[in-house]
């Protein structure tokens, strides 16, 4: 069996290794390296990278647990959306150890005319996950009004970042179009502080908009949502609908933060066209908003726990029992 | 937990042109990767910058 020549090992001997943040594997391991790779080449070691992550993904086996490397060195440029229908494929970003943001290995899609390319990338499949990547879309055809749409099942997101700078003042955009079953998001960023939005432009759109999926038991945790509003209507989260939360929408130890030098203060994080009637919205102790007004809209079904009682409901901060 | 500033502390950049979209082309120099930030108001263009990636 041959040994790999990926540093620390992706396999030795054909046994998979740790390291690197590369999980071990029953599955096959495909490498991506935008700048020196090709898509006509077989994938299967670093001196024979593919070129694109939609190339890899083509390649991959659902439910084997394949594994998908991606050089940190440069930008994936995508011409198209990627569907990710497959399941049980693990994406990982190699640029050292992760962080919040600033991951080197990037995955983009600028202008397309397609009118299907609605984000950078779809997900449908099942208990995919995805570590230590960029997600960007510079996309300004019509349709393209999401960074990334989750509205698969289980996906799991480790110290991913979420940046769409197109669309900043278009109300029905967003960095991430939450339609997902059982989605969860550990250390991510969302949005940027940088490019002032205007209107709603949520960083988390959770408007039922794919067909047949909405949002369900879906978890942020130790998550930082960013922007620079200008002026009060900006909402971090945002559903159009009295459904669009279903069951549970849980954030835990999350950072929502309006860049305090533009022009506006969002008048909440976290708000919905109607009260919530299929779910509810929890925000854990450890949940923080700065330069916003108020964590959540009152009388939505959105659930803040208290820090400091009288002074933190007269705040604005929405607490219901 | 809620952390403000004080309407009178705020401290507002000034006015720029509204941006809509900004593109990004991605390029090498020196194996270092560069990408060039297009600011556009519609069709416009606002500005362009040039930052390591």
């Amino acid at each position: 069996m041959a040994i790999t020549n990926f540093p620390a090992g992706v396999s030795s001997f054909g046994i998979p290794q740790m390291g690197n943040g590369v999980p071990a594997t029953f599955g096959d391991v495909y490498f991506v390296d935008y700048r020196n790779g090709s898509d006509g080449n077989d994938g299967k070691s670093k001196d024979s990278a593919f070129k694109t992550l939609s190339k890899a993904y083509s390649s991959v086996a659902s439910n084997k647990n394949d594994v998908i490397l991606i050089d940190g060195d440069s930008t994936v440029v995508e011409t198209a959306m990627i569907t990710w229908a497959k399941n049980r494929v693990h994406v990982v970003g190699l640029n050292g150890p992760a962080g919040h943001y600033g991951q080197g290995a990037k995955v983009s899609i600028g202008t397309t005319t397609a009118a299907t390319d609605i984000a950078l990338l779809q997900v449908t499949g099942v208990r995919n996950t995805f570590s230590n990547v960029k997600f960007i879309s510079t996309n300004v055809v019509a349709e393209g009004l999401y960074g990334v749409v989750e509205a698969g099942e289980f996906s799991r997101y480790f110290n991913c970042e979420f940046y769409k700078s197109s669309d900043l003042d278009d109300a029905g955009a967003s960095e991430l179009l939450l339609n997902g079953d059982s989605a969860m998001f550990y250390n991510c960023t969302i949005g940027s502080t940088a490019n002032e939005t205007g209107n709603i432009r949520a960083n988390v759109l959770c408007t039922a908009t794919i067909s047949g999926k909405k949002l369900r038991d879906c978890y942020f945790e130790n998550c930082l949502f960013l922007a620079k509003a200008d002026d009060t209507d900006k909402v971090f989260v945002y559903g159009a609908n009295a459904t669009d939360v279903e069951r549970m929408l849980t954030f835990k130890g999350c950072t929502f933060f309006n860049n305090p030098l533009g022009a506006g203060t969002p008048a909440a994080a976290i708000a919905f066209g109607a009260a919530q009637t299929q779910g509810a919205v929890f925000c854990d102790t450890n949940c923080a908003v700065v330069d916003v007004t108020v964590m959540g809209t009152t009388g939505q079904n959105i659930f803040v726990i208290q820090q400091d009682g009288a002074t933190y409901a007269e705040a604005g901060l929405a607490a219901q029992a | 937990m809620k952390i403000t500033k004080s309407k009178k502390d705020k401290k507002v950049e000034p006015k720029a042109v509204k941006v809509t979209d900004i593109l990004e082309e991605y390029f090498f120099v020196d194996d270092v990767e560069k990408v060039k930030r297009i600011y556009m108001n519609g069709d416009k263009i606002v500005k362009e910058e040039i930052a390591t990636n």
